[in-house]
């Protein structure tokens, strides 16, 4: 209730107000509060990018420190297979190895001063995307394209969806004043279907398990701006619908992570922990399978008259 | 066979002799006032065999034939004996006078004796006295913030009257005025409680071992009786302070028979604050301001000695407003709006009770109470248009209810039917209405038709039946113990909830001096208190349990000592366990202010464990008189979708609390009282490591992330410790309408920044740091009272 709100928090402010005093506590954090943070997300046939970087504490002035001398070794079915080399930024990469659906990754990391740390993680089942029908629809003045994503939940297994939307649209840089290259950005997601549990990054990806639906073939209901991928100087031509079939581990963490974004900074909401499944360390080492629908889209420009 | 017969005649009849008893019983009242006294002593001082008065004053005690040293004793009043032969049963009523003189008086039974003596283990008896001594904050008296200095209880946040009773929260308190339950008492967000002290006569706090005429809380009973008022002559007495001013009147409306008491109370923020307003507003019509009030009354008239008759209510109200009005002159139209927009709560409490003496033996008492807590909000808004072809009104009305109603019938029975036993039992059905919370909207013009709508939750209607029975029993010279069942049954939605809870308190004196105690008891809840954050606001909400969320309940079990140091102090060490089942909290990230519709699925059931020793050195009566007290305790939680199903530290988890509180009375004229707190700070969650996680599931390489901060668990780190020193002087003197008194106090006197609250913040340099926002500095209070 918006005036409640109001109301209470007016009064509430008023009374602090008028009494309140600030001061600063001398707060002693040892430095023992630093752990080996792991960054990792990994999807098949395609190399393995570790970022590490090391936890700080909190009144620290800087941002991250990233660890260039790690010991980075990926197992596969607790076999040793290779130590990733460092590239730059904290990120460590595979040489040729690849992850492969149906085998269980381990990943182990350590680096002076800090506790080794060790996670371990598998890719979920791909899950296709059986069809998509789309149309223009106009909601409230906005012109919006409808998307009805056809999937086929497998049944007797728990799965875990991460939604995204891409385009090949070009957008016109004015401060450069050039045409960019393609931008492969996610686009903004709007939905009311009672699946979607959470939305991430900004509205440009949605989170849903398979609980209501599981192992039948369910549509979801989404809309994106029609504006985001046909304006007045460039259309897309393309439309590419990602459906990640994401680990649990990676759901948890998602979810988590959003609720912390939604209430960080809100004096009167709970405060939450983001999930890690990285053992003596932060972060989150996580498989997902990607699943990509392309659709062919047919724009037009629309002409903008000027003055 | 006639030889037996005959001996079996004579054997019985010598036996009837020996064990011919007899009852005396009455009531013991105050000479002056004629109110009655509770808990006053009443025994043979020759055998030191007795009982205590009831609620009403009543006592019943059944001695055997012969010369017997009547003796009846109470606090701060002279004690009266007499020397009687008891050869039948004799009704008498005693009338004592309040000792003139507070130097320690020798008396065969006293305060600290009484509690040496008792089986009730975890009560705690506050003097009257003392909570209208002590300093307090803005100069006003309250006793729930008195309660808070006793171990075992602590404060929520500072300033507020919240109680945490051994790691209970502040739901799980059962406040009863005259009886009837109260459910919110807080007035001003709870920096003050509704109780006037002026209209009470008795405060008992019990935090463990409860008997089983209590029910439907988990962590404790706070028994608050109204004073019946002097049924001899008129008094009246009242105060001015800063925040608040008090009128109390009381005396007889029939001699001997019938009195009443009147108090009242109000804030005048609203009525200082007027001036300035209007300045701010600097023309423009806007009024705002805050006030609350208080009013008791009661009335009580005594057909005969078998029977009385009191009622007794309560009324307060918090609201604070602001008001608005506007006019201007568009095309030739004159506009009127005036706006109101209103924030109120508060409680209505009625109670109707009849005392009726059966036989000198049984005593009986049957209550029909109502009480009623609401909260609402709303605006409305008026405006008026007129000119040459206008003459139209719009209304527009906004209005959001909640509150609980609950209409209580109940008999309670004393039966005392020798000194050995002190049966109670009795039955008690309580009726609630919950209103969840329920939105108006009306809207009218002159032209169009009316709407007016409601929509939100709909009520919900429960039963609370109970029943309970216990008996104090004497065993021998030194062994007593308190047993009893309580027995509730909670109806809501189709479903029952049914229970028996075992209560168990046993004493066993090792000399009359010293006695060692223990208890065990098990308590239901039924209601929860829905906060919707961390400062206790008047929208938390009071729902019923449904069927699928359960009743909470709680097994405790204590153990102590008390050591009578000296006829009036004494000192008493107690060990207690509790656990906890069935608790509610709202799910992580839960959002606040949302719809209250399906709660249910918002919240969590989990339990939790508090266990910790208390110790409290108390003295009674005397120049000095006061009491200092240390807890040592530990509390936690445990939900399995909260910190990934971790035991954390509840959030009033304190591990050190000590209070120190002390009145001396220099002379007729002067007495001074001092405050002194300190407790080890409240765990709170802060995170205190920082690390990035990566935005883009598909491309690490962006090197796009942010900052998280990691908690360790929920309510890791604990704030800085809560100390503070209060000191008051009282300046008394007699006149001759009367006796006038100065209060003066100063609250923090070392102005100590105490954590309220906290958070990461910057510096001028842009370095973060971590940032405590305190409440009270030191201030000052003053406060004049009168009393003829």
């Amino acid at each position: 209730m918006n005036f409640k709100n109001k109301i209470s928090l007016v009064l509430i402010l008023f009374v602090i107000i008028v009494s309140s005093c600030i001061k600063e506590i001398d707060v002693n954090l040892e430095d023992s509060y630093r752990k080996i943070v792991v960054n990792s997300m990994f999807s098949a046939d395609s190399i393995l990018t570790v970022n590490i970087s090391k936890s700080l504490n909190v009144l620290d002035n800087a941002d991250v420190i990233f660890i260039k001398n790690a010991v980075v070794k990926i197992y596969e079915n607790d076999e040793y297979v290779e130590t990733l080399v460092y590239q730059a930024n904290g990120n460590y990469t595979t040489v040729s190895f690849v992850p492969v659906y149906g085998k269980n990754y381990k990943l182990t990391v350590s680096a002076p001063d800090l506790d080794d740390v060790e996670s371990t993680n598998q890719l979920p089942t791909p899950v296709a995307i059986s069809g998509i029908d789309t149309m223009l629809i106009n909601k409230e003045g906005k012109e919006l394209i409808k998307c009805i994503i056809s999937i086929d939940d497998p049944a007797n297994v728990q799965n875990y969806y991460y939604l995204q939307v891409f385009s090949n649209k070009q957008d016109y840089d004015y401060f450069y004043d050039m045409e960019s290259s393609i931008q492969n950005s996610a686009l903004y997601i709007d939905s009311d279907d009672p699946v979607i549990e959470e939305w991430v990054n900004w509205d440009q990806g949605a989170i849903f398990s398979d609980n209501i639906f599981n192992g039948t073939n369910y549509k979801l209901n989404i809309e994106i701006n029609k504006w985001d991928v046909t304006s007045y100087d460039s259309t897309a031509t393309i439309l590419y619908y990602h459906l990640n079939s994401i680990s649990y581990e990676y759901y948890l963490y998602t979810l988590s992570l959003a609720k912390y974004q939604r209430t960080n900074g809100d004096p009167f909401a709970e405060p939450v922990r983001v999930y890690s499944n990285i053992t003596n360390g932060l972060g989150i080492f996580a498989g997902y399978s990607s699943y990509v629908y392309p659709i062919d889209f047919i724009g037009y420009i629309d002409y903008y008259y000027e003055w | 066979m006639k030889r037996y017969f005959l001996h079996i005649i004579l054997i019985f009849s010598c036996l009837s002799v020996f064990s011919q008893k007899y009852t005396i019983s009455g009531y013991v009242e105050d000479f002056e006032t004629g109110e009655k006294l509770i808990s006053a002593g009443v025994f043979d001082a020759n055998t030191l065999k007795g009982t205590i008065t009831n609620n009403y004053g009543f006592f019943s005690i059944t001695l055997p034939k012969g010369e017997i040293k009547f003796t009846v004793s109470y606090v701060g009043y002279s004690s009266f004996s007499k020397t009687i032969d008891l050869n039948k049963d004799i009704e008498l009523n005693i009338a004592i006078e309040p000792s003139i003189t507070l130097a320690e008086v020798v008396v065969t039974d006293s305060k600290s004796k009484n509690k040496v003596e008792s089986t009730q283990i975890s009560a705690i008896e506050i003097p009257i006295k003392d909570i209208q001594k002590l300093p307090v904050l803005l100069g006003e008296v309250d006793i729930l913030k008195t309660i808070q200095l006793l171990p075992g209880v602590q404060s929520g946040s500072e300033g507020t009257s919240g109680l945490y009773v051994r790691g209970g929260g502040p739901d799980q308190n059962l406040i009863l005025l005259d009886g009837v339950p109260v459910y919110n008492a807080d007035h001003l967000f709870g920096f003050f409680s509704v109780f006037n002290a002026d209209a009470i006569s008795n405060v008992k706090l019990i935090k463990g071992g409860f008997p089983a005429r209590y029910g439907g809380r988990l962590s404790s009973v706070i028994d608050i009786r109204m004073k019946e008022g002097s049924n001899k002559k008129f008094k009246a007495d009242g105060s001015i302070g800063l925040i608040s001013s008090k009128l109390s009147i009381e005396g007889p409306i029939q001699k001997d028979k019938t009195s009443f008491i009147v108090s009242g109370r109000r804030t005048y923020i609203d009525v200082l604050t007027q001036p300035f307003i209007r300045m701010a507003a600097r023309g423009e019509k806007i009024n705002a301001g805050y006030y609350f009030y208080d009013l008791n009354a009661k009335i009580n008239h005594k057909f005969s000695d078998k029977s009385r008759l009191f009622l007794s209510a309560y009324m307060g109200n918090d609201r604070a407003y602001t008001k608005m009005k506007y006019d201007y002159i568009y095309n030739n139209i004159k506009y009127e709006e005036s706006t109101v927009a209103d924030l109120e709560w508060g409680n209505i409490t009625t109670a109707l009770r009849w005392n009726y003496k059966l036989n000198k033996k049984l005593f009986s008492n049957t209550t029909l109470t109502y009480s009623k807590y609401r909260f609402g909000v709303g605006q409305e808004l008026e405006e008026k248009r007129t000119g040459p072809n206008i003459d139209e009104i719009t209304n527009f009305a906004f209005v959001y209810n909640s509150g609980i109603e609950d209409f209580t019938a109940r008999i309670d029975y004393d039966y005392i039917p020798n000194t050995n036993h002190f049966v109670r039992f009795g039955v008690s059905n309580i009726y609630h209405i919950f209103n969840p919370g329920i939105t108006t909207f009306e809207f009218s013009t002159t032209a169009d038709a009316n709407i007016d709508t409601s929509y939100g939750n709909t009520k919900i209607y429960a039963n609370e039946a109970s029943a309970y029975i216990e008996d104090d029993i004497r065993i021998g010279a030194n062994f007593k113990t308190n047993i009893g069942l309580h027995f509730s049954n909670f109806f809501v939605k189709d479903k029952n909830y049914p229970s028996i809870q075992p209560r168990i308190s046993a004493r066993y004196m090792i000399n009359e001096f010293f006695s060692v105690k223990a208890a065990y008891s098990q308590m239901n809840q039924y209601i929860h208190l829905l906060t919707t954050s961390r400062i206790g606001l008047p929208t938390d909400l009071w729902l019923p349990v449904t069927d699928s969320i359960e009743p909470m309940r709680s097994d405790q079990f204590a153990i102590g000592g008390v050591y009578a140091l000296s006829t009036n102090t004494d000192i008493s060490i107690e060990g207690f366990y509790k656990t906890m089942d069935n608790l509610i909290e709202y799910k992580e990230g839960a959002s606040f202010f949302k719809n209250n519709t399906e709660w249910e699925n918002k919240v969590e059931m989990g339990k939790g464990w508090s266990y910790g020793v208390e110790v409290l050195l108390q003295k009674s009566v005397g120049k000095t008189s006061g009491w200092i007290g240390y807890t040592l305790s530990w509390s936690k939680r445990q939900f399995e979708n909260i910190n990934f199903g971790e035991i954390y530290p509840y959030k009033y988890d304190r591990r050190h609390d000590i209070s120190i509180a002390i009145t001396h009375k220099i002379n007729d004229e002067i007495d001074i009282s001092g405050v002194w707190v300190y407790g080890t700070g409240n765990a709170v969650t802060l995170g205190l490591e920082k690390y990035i996680t990566v935005n883009d599931i598909s491309n690490l390489n962006l090197n796009s992330y942010q900052t998280v901060e990691h908690l360790e668990s929920r309510n890791n780190y604990r704030m800085p410790a809560y100390h503070r020193l209060d000191i008051g002087v009282n300046f008394h003197k007699e006149k001759k309408w009367g006796k006038r008194t100065w209060s003066v106090g100063v609250y923090n006197l070392y102005n100590r920044k105490n954590p309220f609250y906290l958070y990461f913040g910057y510096d001028d340099g842009g370095n973060m740091g971590l940032y405590q926002i305190s409440l009270f500095p030191i201030i000052p209070s003053i406060k004049y009272s009168f009393k003829f």
